[in-house]
């Protein structure tokens, strides 16, 4: 992915990158509601720090105190903050009067929000769906490998992307970042994203959830069918559509995921004593 | 295996846990998936932690940490009942019941002891202020390895010492009727999951997507990885539609070089 960078980097930016791509998988390491991410931020640009200010004591104190402020976005998309990071604070070591402090706390605050919602649409309900559902069905049938797959799927793809992000922070400037943000393009890879996620919640609706029942209703002249084969004449499945849409109606009513499964419980439970599954 | 001795070992996984993911920050080995299986291989029962992990994965599935609060700790709330199950044999679906009540009271115990995690941070103001990078660092990784993981640990301990060892005795007296509908009712649960995600991706746009996965497990009956490559495939197709649509609209010559480097993510 390095490659696909023009600038060169020179061996301690790279060192400082590989610093800033480790320890910033710390961050709930000491997550607290009042910095959140904020302190092992700080701990991510040491290094940076001691590179760019030198031996200017005064400025680099400055810039430690401010990176331990407040902040909380994803922690992949973290990368793209943290690298551009590096790049305002070299800027600012450069000419201090031209980059203020308060311009670089400005800039990190302002990606926060539309990286953690980019960050958390993308990961939670597409990248981590895809990995679930894969390992799902291999680990219902008993084999390790569906774990495996899973971490690999999900936590690879993490990783990978927050390598290139905190590459592409540091060599491509905030100008451009900006401009992507405006031209709509978070947008469309959160439509993608959506999409790929909802094709898999179908499939895995359909793979995993098990709702059957054996009523049977009376045709008429003696003869009986079972109820579940009228409904699946329809669309297969019919009744887990039925539940799933069922579900998404409660929750829109702002029902807890909580009540929600008692309610499952007393219609299991009430539904098998009356025969009903 | 007593329970005291299960306990033991399993705080000691959880705790190795806690630390993985303190380092990782990558939201994958505190899911049901990976914990259910660990917990499986240490009681040495590794298909029913496996098989528990992906009922349980399902339902967490919708369920995640957005600004950093999570309504059920999903990691406690698959070490415990896949515990329960392995240890005294306690009904598999009434096991995943108790699931997410299990990881809430674990959240609000763990909240209660965050203060303990809140009494030092003055501290880091404090070494950040005299720039003292080393005493920072210090405190850092305290954090990491043992003020933040610690109050769970000890949570967790109790849970499985205390509770877990009463379930074999509450399970031996269900009836015939509570087994067969718990039974019906975590066949539904696993719905919960993916309603909640569901509803937060659903959009008129988009929502005949869901029905294209649905129909090709149910009608077609390919296998997830199948519709894994042809779930990619559609997402490229509407990002490169949607794409070009903005770039025949003009106007953002400039972007363009970014779409291009962004397409190489998927």
């Amino acid at each position: 992915m390095e490659n696909t960078q023009k600038k060169q980097l020179t061996p301690i930016e790279k060192k400082n990158l590989r610093h800033m791509f480790w320890t910033s998988g710390q961050m709930w390491g000491d997550f607290t509601m009042v910095k959140m991410e904020g302190n092992t931020y700080a701990y991510c640009m040491l290094p940076i720090i001691n590179e760019v200010y030198g031996d200017n004591k005064e400025l680099a104190t400055e810039a430690f105190v401010r990176n331990t402020e407040f902040f909380n976005t994803h922690a992949s998309a973290a990368g793209l903050v943290m690298g551009l990071s590096y790049a305002l604070e070299r800027e600012r070591a450069h000419d201090p009067e031209a980059v203020s402090g308060e311009m670089i706390t400005n800039i990190k605050t302002s990606l926060m929000g539309p990286l953690a919602a980019i960050g958390d649409s993308i990961f939670f309900n597409c990248i981590r769906v895809i990995a679930a559902g894969i390992g799902i069905s291999l680990a219902s049938q008993g084999n390790p490998l569906g774990v495996f797959l899973f971490v690999g799927i999900y936590g690879g793809i993490f990783l990978a992307l927050k390598w290139y992000l905190l590459n592409l922070g540091y060599t491509v400037g905030t100008a451009t970042i900006k401009k992507a943000f405006e031209s709509g393009i978070i947008q469309t890879i959160s439509d993608a994203a959506c999409a790929m996620g909802l094709v898999m919640v179908g499939s895995l609706v359909s793979s995993m959830v098990s709702i059957s029942s054996p009523l049977k209703v009376a045709m008429g002249g003696g003869a009986e069918m079972v109820l579940q084969d009228i409904f699946d004449g329809i669309i297969p499945g019919f009744l887990k559509l039925v539940l799933l849409f069922g579900i998404v109606a409660l929750i829109r009513k702002k029902w807890k995921p909580i009540w929600i499964i008692m309610l499952i419980l007393v219609i299991g439970v009430v539904g098998s004593v009356l025969g009903v599954f | 295996m007593s329970v005291i001795q299960a306990a033991i070992i399993l705080t000691i996984m959880n705790y190795v846990i806690s630390v993985l993911d303190n380092f990782m920050a990558w939201d994958a080995t505190w899911r049901p998936l990976f914990v259910g299986w660990l917990t499986g291989l240490c009681l040495g029962d590794q298909k029913t932690g496996l098989i528990m992990g992906a009922q349980l994965e399902a339902i967490y599935m919708g369920i995640s940490a957005i600004g950093g609060v999570i309504p059920s700790d999903p990691e406690s709330g698959t070490l415990i009942p896949v515990a329960a199950v392995i240890l005294t044999h306690t009904d598999m679906s009434a096991a995943i019941a108790l699931a997410i009540p299990v990881g809430t009271l674990i959240n609000y115990a763990n909240t209660l002891c965050s203060p303990i995690q809140l009494a030092f941070l003055g501290l880091y103001d404090k070494y950040a202020a005299e720039n003292n990078q080393k005493a920072y660092v210090r405190l850092h990784y305290l954090y990491c390895l043992l003020i933040t993981p610690l109050p769970r640990t000890l949570i967790i301990f109790l849970a499985l010492w205390l509770g877990v060892g009463n379930l074999g005795g509450i399970n031996n007296a269900m009836p015939l009727w509570l087994i067969n509908g718990l039974d019906a009712a975590s066949g539904m649960l696993v719905a919960i999951g993916f309603g909640i995600l569901t509803s937060m991706i659903w959009s008129k746009k988009l929502g005949i997507f869901f029905f294209v996965g649905f129909v090709l497990a149910e009608m077609l009956g390919l296998k997830t990885i199948g519709i894994a490559i042809i779930a990619l495939a559609i997402a490229i197709s509407i990002f490169l539609i949607e794409n070009g649509i903005k770039q025949a609209a003009g106007s953002h010559a400039e972007p363009v070089k970014e779409e291009a480097k962004e397409d190489s993510l998927f």
